[in-house]
């Protein structure tokens, strides 16, 4: 299985490597998020810039690790937190899109085991213009914002 | 004659109308009185906490006195909120001294018992720390629960995602003691310390 996952991401890197334009879409800060053993997801999580003058929707990305990766959002209405999937995230012209925790992520499903800080996994990320963005996402641990308070 | 039976008729048109309108109007009250009992969140009873548990049967009753449960509802699939609220426990826990430490019980209650056993539950919960308690339940007791607590949760369908289904479920954090009181609904957050505030102020009442 990850074998045929990686000769997949090979080949579609030699195949797409030429269309990539590297100009006009980038990311930065991706990261995945380490999840307890037992879980069988985890989320992506990066920003995602396009500096063309046309809006560019991601429609469909890979990971190294999992046979899933879906385009999802978080909704919180009264404090019922509610996933879903969606078709496509845009990424404005000339501007940008957070995929972040609370919102916009990529769904990894399928974990065969858990993740862990330390671990690096590849992606592509694929646009409705053909473009497509492969890069390298560090795993990192559920951080709580910090605590400013007295005890320290 | 005529007369009388012609206010007879009148009069009977009028009680029946009376008792129509009487109907309408206690049935009005009963279905607002079931409907904010159910979908709201302001008829809040708490109540026995009674499932099965990675510590075996779990039941509130056996916290002791001075105890109290971080109780929050979640899934395994979860990727954000429910490994967050896990950890915003957890980095509460270590903001508080040893001995308020042990006061403490942190509980996840899946609302997806169609996927996560026990042992899944074991691996997830014990990642956060050796206090960690994860439970489950019947979908029935579950929906009891849940109802009392005015948690609202439901399975969503999601037949394009290999998910197959997601949960919405509320993201809050509640403290409750060994009686099932609702000491404090804390509201999901990525910083501990509206969860520190409310244990410590537990602690001092
Ligand atoms: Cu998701």
């Amino acid at each position: 299985m990850l074998n045929i996952r990686s000769t997949f991401l090979a080949i579609s890197a030699i195949v797409f490597s030429s269309f990539v334009n590297a100009d006009s879409l980038t990311v930065e800060n991706p990261f995945v998020r380490e999840v307890p053993p037992g879980s069988p997801a985890t989320a992506a999580f990066m920003q995602l810039y396009n500096q063309s003058d046309a809006p560019v929707r991601l429609i469909k990305a890979q990971n190294s690790i999992t046979d899933y990766t879906e385009l999802h959002d978080h909704v919180v209405i009264n404090e019922v937190m509610q996933m879903r999937q969606v078709d496509a995230i845009e990424v404005p012209a000339r501007g940008e899109v957070q995929l972040a925790p609370g919102g916009l992520h990529l769904m990894l499903i399928g974990l065969d085991q858990p993740v862990k800080e330390g671990d690096t996994l590849t992606f592509n990320l694929i646009f409705d213009n053909g473009d497509v963005l492969e890069f390298e996402a560090p795993v990192r641990p559920v951080m709580p914002m910090h605590h400013s308070s007295s005890s320290e | 004659m005529f007369k009388a039976s012609l206010s007879r008729s009148v009069l009977i048109t009028l009680l029946a109308g009376l008792l129509v309108f009487s109907l309408v109007v206690v049935g009005t009250l009963m279905f607002k009185t079931i409907l904010s009992a159910q979908g709201r969140n302001d008829e809040k009873v708490g109540g026995p906490i009674e499932l099965v548990s990675t510590r075996g049967d779990f039941s509130l009753t056996d916290l002791g006195d001075h105890q109290v449960a971080v109780v929050t509802f979640g899934y395994t699939y979860c990727p954000d909120v429910c490994p967050m609220n896990q950890a915003v426990k957890k980095q509460a826990l270590l903001e508080l001294t040893e001995e308020e430490r042990e006061r403490v019980v942190p509980l996840m209650i899946s609302v997806d018992p169609e996927r996560d056993s026990l042992e899944r539950l074991q691996e997830y919960t014990a990642f956060f720390g050796e206090s960690f308690i994860g439970a489950t339940g019947t979908k029935q007791q579950l929906e009891e629960l849940t109802d009392r607590y005015g948690v609202i949760w439901r399975r969503v369908e999601a037949d394009s995602s290999a998910m197959g289904y997601t949960i919405d479920h509320s993201a809050s954090l509640y403290l409750v003691n060994r009686e099932g009181d609702i000491i404090q609904q804390v509201l999901y957050s990525s910083s501990p310390e509206g969860l520190v505030n409310a244990i410590k102020d537990f602690f001092n009442s």
